[in-house]
């Protein structure tokens, strides 16, 4: 019997791996193209303090520490390992050898001193920097070796190790300055309105095997602030990914994804400052009117008609995306037309002729400003208007141009009600201490309090300054908890959805791992690769 | 022709002035079992994003619009009428004041100037004091560029032999700018009013983008073509081109019916 | 006219030129700073920040305040060639307006080229051929271009992959011909028009000799309107554009306060609108000397 000849196992192993994908190999080369919505404000990585120069930022510079935008969790990076001494106060980083800058420069824990030096220069003031600072001064850096470098705080920080992940090493000896970086790209060309084009860094010290990652040889960031344009661009095959997908043109986009939850919300409060007229105040400071009015909003018709189904009823400051911070005990306000009555019939608003009145006879209507031009928003004003009606209560909707709305909630307080979506950047409650501390300006109901207005209010300050001064992450979730139950009782914010991430990657994009912290598309840069074709 | 035209014209804004009548729902009602729905019985044109009645917006929406653009128009249309005859008229100093002030009101970012008068408001302000403070401004800042237009027919017509027999015959300036000027201006006027109208309109849309616009719920026929903006959805909502064909109409009628005796020589 | 009284003229117009620049700029700082929103700084929302840093922004945006102080030190700056630093893009104001202006003032040249041209064949056209079925068209037509907003035709250009030009072009032409209609039927109705015509002149003559050149006066005047009508719809198209030129900064100082970029451009467009109004009206004066 003759067994009929096998193919050559060569062979064999080729149509094997063209049907596994095996010679769909990572494609080394190509320019990833990208969308920017405004012009970066600053290049240099410490005054970072806008979302387009963060993103320059995320693919330039090289950071100590990275968390994993997918599990949250943080990971080695520049930094091989780290240890805590000194009750909390010190971290200590052993540094990775071998590593150097754009231009060659070698990388020591000399550069890590001069970065955090630059940070906490009391003439520079941006976000990253600050998050240095506590009211006992800045945090300091030493250089313990060539490759180990301690970081002092003041006080014991708890949840410092993260906010290494925003801060990018500059060089203390390269001639080029800040130019000179350590992340996958590098930046040498900048034709300002139009696009910046990062190059591949030559020393990035990740590989692929033999090789230096990244993969793409370059990625040119357009500025296109019009969402609209970029669209339009994604479906001519001119960029390669779109972050923060409009819902009404989601299911227009081919390669469009829907990411679950994200961090950002939408939400209403009213100002309770003495701007408003006192028998106002009063009302907005009753938290059975803030109840009701919560308890009046169709969520989910804001959810369903706005958003298009990509979002979900908002909860509380930190939504589920936050994996280990949300308190899983809470859950939306469901609409209650009932449970709203009853709660203004006991704060003592009556129904009459023409609406819904206090117990001194004054109708119940006040304005909601929010910013123009944002439909979002101005479609939830008009529907939360139709909700309130349902009540007797009119609510009149003020779009205002986002200079003058800042200005209002701010410096004049001259508002009532304000609708505005928060962006979560940091996962770690210390990130909020200056909305949760009464006598913090971003406190936005009343800021800066001289005296906690309510016990409520004083409870919360109490336990975000202990859950800060805390090592112990459980033990400091606890505390949170704590707070997240507070807000969600008394509701000075009335948190109305939180929006789902939604990204377009196109088919050429490989290695894509979208994830809900942003950079939502490029977050792991260095291991993206396209695939040959138009 | 023309008469057909301002019969059509007529019948139409008879139609928009009856809309409380007419329109078979309230145009804010919202509803949400029928968001972006297609023409039915129940939604002749379908609904908008929020389940509002595009039909019943749109006759809403013109008549706010109707009334409030062509009268911003005509108080633009009357100042640069008034200043340029005051230019033309009143010797080389006055031109030279007027050719300046135009200049200058053609430059300058007016812009502030309405955000401010919107700050000034108060923000409870009932939707018809924003809707007349905005269109008030729009007529009362417009007047340059037309008055530039119409200073240089004046100069040209005041050396015309009429006018110039006329001020022989002693016939005072006011009355010859008034009776004798005037009427020669017509057409300019007429140019600049169809110009106009349709550019307020849709300017009221773009300051909306500054909180400027008309205050919601109300509809306004410029807020609806903003709607147009999002071209992609035309194609899946084809109904959103309504109130951009509903405007255009009503602006060729009255093109027509304006612009009509052109064509006879 | 002698030369010494030209030249002194020449001077005084150019005196009157510079005081009207240097009160646009005043008025525009005046404007700026009055409206709602020149204090605030949207940094002041990022939770993030220290109160030294928070101070530190509001310090910065009040160093602006003062509107007399700031335009004074201004102008000492702009003779020595500086224009001042932009407050939302930090960086000098004259590197903006270097990369920025040639493509504006090109997109503004040939937009309006083309908006003429197509203005003026088409006036021509209904002349030479007076038909109730070539003007209605036409009537509707340009109805129906007034119509559109310039938002929607920069993003129709887009989409059929025209640039910014075309787009400025379809926002510009209806106002242009409706008024150039509007003044050409204007002369044709004068008496001595019927005259040529009874006399059997050619048509081109008489649109050309008795029509347009008449005309003169108002159309000069609608080609230096014209110019502040462009400049006025770079904004919208070249945002929706995309291309980057001075429109696209101008909305973004705009909502920003940008004191120093708002000041800067409004003395750009009121030298480029006076110039085209004194074009127009010096083309005027020769015509009627």
């Amino acid at each position: 019997m003759r067994f009929p000849r096998l193919p050559c196992p060569a062979l064999l192993l080729l149509i094997c791996g063209v049907h596994a994908g095996w010679l769909h190999a990572q494609q080394w080369g190509g320019e990833l193209r990208l969308c920017l919505h405004s012009e970066p404000r600053t290049l240099n990585p410490a005054l970072v303090d806008d979302d387009a120069s963060e993103t320059v930022r995320y693919l330039t510079g090289g950071v100590l520490v990275r968390v994993n935008r997918v599990t949250e969790r943080i990971e080695p990076e520049l930094a091989v390992s780290w240890k805590q001494q000194d009750a909390g106060r010190t971290l200590v980083f052993r540094l990775r050898e071998g590593v150097r800058f754009s231009d060659g420069t070698p990388f020591t824990a000399e550069d890590v001193v001069h970065t955090i030096a630059v940070l906490t220069d009391p003439n520079v003031h941006s976000p990253t920097g600050d998050a240095l600072r506590t009211e006992h001064g800045a945090a300091r850096a030493v250089a313990r070796g060539p490759f180990e470098a301690a970081v002092t705080f003041p006080d014991p920080m708890a949840g410092a190790l993260r906010l290494f992940d925003q801060i990018a090493m500059v060089s203390r000896r390269s001639p080029l300055k800040e130019r000179a970086v350590l992340g996958p790209f590098r930046l040498p060309e900048h034709r300002p309105g139009s696009d910046l084009l990062l190059e591949r860094n030559p020393y990035y010290w990740k590989s692929d095997g033999a090789r230096r990652l990244p993969y793409l040889d370059a990625v040119r960031l357009e500025i296109v602030p019009n969402r609209e344009l970029e669209a339009l661009r994604f479906r001519q095959g001119h960029i390669h990914a779109i972050t923060g997908v409009d819902p009404e043109i989601f299911g227009q986009l081919a390669g469009a994804r829907d990411l679950g939850p994200s961090l950002e919300g939408e939400q209403m409060w009213f100002n309770q400052t003495g701007s408003v007229t006192p028998y106002k105040r009063a009302w907005f400071a009753s938290r059975r009117f803030r109840n009701a009015i919560s308890f009046a909003i169709r969520r989910a018709d804001l959810c369903r008609i706005v958003y298009r189904g990509h979002a979900a009823p908002g909860i509380g400051p930190f939504p589920p995306a936050n994996l280990f911070w949300f308190n899983r005990s809470l859950h939306p306000r469901d609409f209650d037309a009932a449970a709203a009555r009853r709660l203004l019939a006991e704060d003592g608003f009556r129904s009459s002729g023409q609406g819904l009145a206090d117990r001194d006879g004054h109708p119940v209507e006040f304005s909601v400003i929010t910013n123009a031009g944002n439909r979002a928003r101005e479609r939830m004003a008009a529907m939360i208007q139709q909700d309130l009606a349902a009540l007797g209560i009119r609510v009149t909707v003020a779009p205002l141009d986002f200079a003058s709305l800042i200005d209002r909630i701010t410096r004049t307080f001259r508002y009532e009600a304000c609708l505005l979506g928060m962006n979560n950047v940091d996962l770690d409650p210390n990130g909020q201490m200056n909305v949760w501390l009464s006598s913090a300006a971003n406190h936005q109901w009343s800021p800066s309090q001289p005296a906690p207005a309510s016990p409520w209010e004083a409870e919360i300050d109490r336990l975000m300054r202990q859950q800060a001064a805390t090592p112990d992450d459980r033990r400091r979730k606890a505390l949170f908890d704590r707070v997240q139950q507070i807000v969600w009782e008394e509701e000075p914010f009335l948190y109305l959805v939180n929006r789902n991430a939604l990204v377009a990657i196109s088919p050429r994009l490989r290695n894509a791992e979208p994830a809900v912290l942003s950079p939502q598309v490029v977050w792991n840069v260095e291991r993206l690769w396209l695939a040959p074709g138009t | 022709m023309p008469r057909a035209a301002l019969a059509a014209l007529a019948a139409w804004l008879l139609l928009l002035a009856a809309a409380p009548l007419v329109a078979p729902h309230p145009y804010q009602e919202q509803y949400r079992d029928a968001p972006n729905a297609p023409a039915s019985r129940r939604f002749p044109l379908g609904t908008d994003p929020l389940g509002r009645d595009r039909l019943s917006r749109m006759l809403f929406g013109a008549r706010l619009s109707l009334a409030c653009a062509p009268a911003a128009a005509a108080l633009s249309g009357f100042l640069a009428l008034l200043l340029a005859l005051a230019g033309g008229f009143g010797g080389r100093p006055a031109e030279r004041t007027v050719a300046m002030l135009a200049d200058l009101f053609l430059s300058l970012p007016w812009l502030f100037a309405l955000v401010a008068a919107r700050a000034a408001l108060p923000l409870d302000a009932p939707p018809a004091a924003a809707v007349a403070v905005t269109f008030g401004l729009l007529g009362g800042l417009g007047w340059a560029g037309p008055c530039r237009i119409l200073m240089a027919a004046v100069a040209r017509h005041r050396q015309a032999e009429f006018v110039l027999a006329a001020e022989a015959a002693g016939c005072a300036r006011w009355r010859i700018a008034a009776v004798h000027v005037t009427p020669h201006l017509w057409k300019l006027a007429a140019a600049q009013f169809l110009v106009t109208v349709p550019a307020f309109l849709l300017a009221e849309a773009n300051l909306g983008l500054l909180g400027l616009g008309v205050p919601e719920p109300l509809a306004s026929l410029g807020g609806m073509l903003r709607d147009l903006e999002d071209l992609a959805s035309i194609v899946q909502h084809p109904l959103v081109l309504a109130p951009a064909l509903l405007l255009i109409a009503l602006a060729g009628l009255f093109h027509c019916a304006v612009s009509a005796d052109e064509s006879q020589v | 006219m002698t030369s010494r009284s030209l030249a002194r003229q020449v001077a005084c117009r150019l005196a009157i030129w510079a005081g009207l620049l240097a009160a646009s700029g005043l008025l525009a700082a005046a404007l700026v700073r009055l409206a709602p929103g020149f204090d605030a700084d949207d940094r002041l929302l990022d939770a993030r920040l220290a109160p030294e840093s928070r101070e530190a922004i509001v310090r910065e945006r009040a160093a602006h305040s003062d509107v007399l102080a700031y335009y004074t030190d201004y102008l000492g700056r702009l003779a020595r060639g500086d224009l001042g630093r932009s407050v939302s893009l930090g960086r000098p104001v004259n590197e903006l307006l270097r990369e920025r202006l040639p493509g504006s003032v090109g997109s503004a040249l040939a937009g309006l080229g083309l908006a003429w041209a197509v203005s003026l064949a088409a006036v021509a056209v209904l002349e030479f051929r007076p038909s109730r079925w070539l003007e209605r068209p036409a009537a509707v037509t340009a109805a129906a271009l007034l119509c559109v907003p310039a938002a929607v035709s920069a993003l129709a250009c887009v989409h059929l992959g025209a640039a910014a030009p075309t787009a400025l072009a379809m926002v510009l032409l209806p106002r242009i011909f409706r008024y150039a209609r509007n003044v050409a039927a204007a002369a044709r109705r004068a008496p001595h028009v019927l005259a040529a015509t009874g006399c059997g002149l050619r048509p081109g003559r008489i649109l050309s000799y008795h029509v347009i050149a008449p005309a003169w006066p108002e159309l000069a005047a609608l080609g230096g309107v014209s110019v502040s009508m462009a400049a006025g719809a770079l904004i919208p198209v070249e945002s929706l554009c995309g291309s980057p030129g001075v429109g696209q900064l101008v909305w973004q100082a705009a909502l920003s306060r940008d004191l120093p970029v708002l000041v800067n451009v409004t003395l750009l467009i009121t030298a480029f609108t006076t110039g085209a109004n004194l074009l127009s009206d010096a083309a005027r004066a020769v015509r009627e000397s």
